[in-house]
């Protein structure tokens, strides 16, 4: 689904991204991992032609992402960033039918079409006893979700969400992920996470990219990837693999160190 | 359900608030025609300007010819530049807030203003003999420069292939500082020219004629309806660039349209009646606290409302210390400065 070549990208003085070569497959679920500043998010600004390149490629379905239009790339990729949506004197859904915008052209009607494409979304993140309130009058984790029913709404192929549970408490982080998952099985899209949790990149996703200072350390399966001298070397800690005794994943334990 | 209301929503909403509008702009239109140091009546000024209405059959004129030329030929011209003047500069700056995310944008924040003023100013002192068009050659300098420096700001904040709201926003600052340098230059120069520079940069409706509105006209009709066809990329900008962008907006281009039509507009109305300020900052934020930012909404009528205030403003310049005429610019400082200091009051208490 996406495919990305020999790709590096330089800020002023500053290398972000080098020697970036890997490759989503559709329908899965790709996690990007690895520490602060590891270029996680520039990743996804360019995954999302927010940021350009300065080399290599980057192709959605086979096509270069630069010869998409900018509603048309909207059309097959939806992204969620951290921060959700702003506390806007808008309702839900209005903020929601924003995301129909790529699929209208100048002299824009909304079709049933759209209504239907906006239900669903409300629908899918629970949001439709919320639907007249005012994003200012929610919280955090609800104007997360709002996001993503937005991003739904763009009725996307692919889905690119850039650490979408940093400001939110466990129970929407689950939540989220959850939310995602069931929409993947539904609409048999393609998800990339990038999350600063381990294990819940190890327990949603099918594969795992993990980054260091701007570089893949390593691609693999969450096996693979949830290795603890592998984790040691890149983080600079010593987390404990452990093995979850219901869904048999690794999954990491912190420790003290004193 | 709750879908469909959203999008008839606008459309109820728009109606609500710009017939009352409308027909405080009628009766504010007729109100000012009516007052001057000839004191006309309402319902025979009314009659007047009925009876050149376009479709309305011949009437009998029960009225003196004076009184006809009074309304016909000197104030209803000025009125209508009021209209113009009022409704581009409130379009220009609801575009301008909405573009650069900043409620207190208005259209001379990138350098408008200051190079008309400086292109108006120099005209005056050196160029009176260069005026191969007539009396169109003033505003024509004034306006070309205005646009001109809209570009060179522009043009300033462009770095790696993209031009970034604060940048620009910087770059407006650097430029107007420098022209606003260029200006105390030909001012402190320009001997016994600068009462006339002084009048034209404060802004007057004075020598308005049928003509001058015909010219200024187009610029803010198109300006209008281009502004009109981003209302909803305007709406969707309040979600942050970034979002915008996620949802398919080319945000930069959607940016360059929307800034160059409010400016050849903005332009327009600076180049025929001066510096006429507060009215693009103040109009769009009283209209968003009682209207809300759905653009669609929000700019036609914050266009009404402006032309309202003009005509208002005009009225008190005209009026309040007869038979001097006071700029319209000092006017609508006066009106718009404390307004917007008790504006920001309220917005501080909305806070705590």
């Amino acid at each position: 689904m996406i495919q990305i070549t020999d790709m590096s990208l330089r800020i002023g003085q500053r290398q972000i991204l080098s020697n970036i070569t890997f490759e989503v497959k559709k329908g899965e679920t790709l996690g990007i991992i690895g520490p602060n500043g590891s270029g996680k998010s520039s990743l996804v600004k360019v995954m999302s032609r927010l940021l350009i390149p300065d080399a290599g490629s980057v192709t959605l379905d086979g096509k270069p992402l630069g010869s998409y239009s900018s509603k048309m790339l909207a059309r097959k990729m939806a992204v969620v960033s951290q921060e959700g949506l702003a506390p806007l004197p808008i309702t839900v859904e209005e903020a929601v039918a924003m995301g129909r915008y790529p699929y209208h052209g100048f002299f824009r009607r909304n079709t049933a079409r759209d209504a239907e494409a906006i239900q669903r979304a409300l629908v899918r993140t629970g949001l439709e006893p919320l639907a007249c309130k005012l994003l200012e009058q929610l919280s955090g984790g609800e104007r997360q979700r709002v996001a993503i029913a937005c991003s739904m709404a763009q009725e996307p192929e692919v889905l690119l969400l850039d650490e979408p549970t940093t400001y939110l408490d466990i129970g929407y982080q689950i939540g989220i992920l959850n939310l995602v998952r069931e929409w993947q099985r539904e609409t048999e899209g393609t998800a990339v996470l990038v999350l600063h949790d381990l294990n819940l990149a190890a327990q949603y996703c099918d594969r795992l990219v993990l980054m260091e200072s701007g570089n893949i350390t390593r691609s693999g399966t969450i096996e693979e990837i949830m290795e603890a001298k592998l984790l040691a070397d890149v983080y600079g800690v010593k987390p404990l693999v452990v093995t979850h005794p219901n869904l048999l994943l690794p999954q990491i334990l912190l420790e003290r160190s004193s | 359900m709750a879908v469909k209301e959203g999008q008839q929503g606008f459309g109820k909403k728009l109606v609500f608030w710009l017939l009352p509008l409308l027909f405080v702009l009628l009766l504010a239109v007729v109100g000012s025609v009516s007052l001057g140091s000839a004191q006309l009546s309402f319902n025979m000024v009314w009659k007047i300007i009925f009876s050149h209405l376009p479709f309305v059959p011949d009437m009998e004129r029960e009225w003196p010819k004076a009184a006809e030329v009074i309304v016909w030929n000197i104030r209803m011209p000025r009125i209508m530049m009021a209209i113009l003047v009022g409704a581009a500069l409130a379009m220009a700056g609801v575009a301008y807030q909405g573009v650069l995310r900043n409620p207190l944008a208005d259209p001379y924040i990138l350098g408008v203003s200051s190079g008309a003023s400086l292109g108006a100013a120099s005209f005056i002192l050196f160029g009176q003999g260069l005026a191969i068009l007539g009396q169109w050659t003033l505003p024509l300098v004034a306006f070309v420069c205005g646009i001109g420096t809209l570009f060179i700001v522009y043009r300033l904040a462009y770095i790696a292939g993209k031009v970034q709201i604060e940048t620009l926003l910087l770059s407006g600052v650097v430029v107007q500082a420098f022209l606003g340098a260029g200006l105390s230059l030909i001012m402190s120069i320009s001997g016994e020219k600068m009462q006339q520079i002084l009048y034209w940069l404060m802004g007057s409706l004075t020598l308005s004629d049928w003509s001058s509105g015909v010219a200024v006209a187009p610029y803010v009709i198109v300006g209008w309806f281009v502004i009109m066809l981003f209302t909803r990329e305007l709406n969707l900008l309040a979600l942050g660039e970034q979002k915008a962008h996620h949802l398919g907006m080319n945000v930069e281009r959607t940016r360059l349209i929307v800034l160059l039509a409010a400016s050849l507009t903005a332009g327009a109305a600076v180049a025929v009646s001066g510096v006429i300020g507060f009215v693009g900052l103040i109009v769009p934020h009283i209209m968003r606290t009682l209207v809300g930012s759905d653009h669609r909404v929000l700019l036609p009528v914050s266009a009404v409302a402006g032309a309202i205030l003009l005509i208002a403003a005009d009225t008190l310049a005209r009026t309040i210390m007869d038979p001097q005429e006071l700029p319209i610019g000092v006017i609508t400082a006066f009106l718009g400065a404390p307004f917007f200091g008790y504006l920001l009051r309220k917005r501080r208490q909305r806070f705590f």
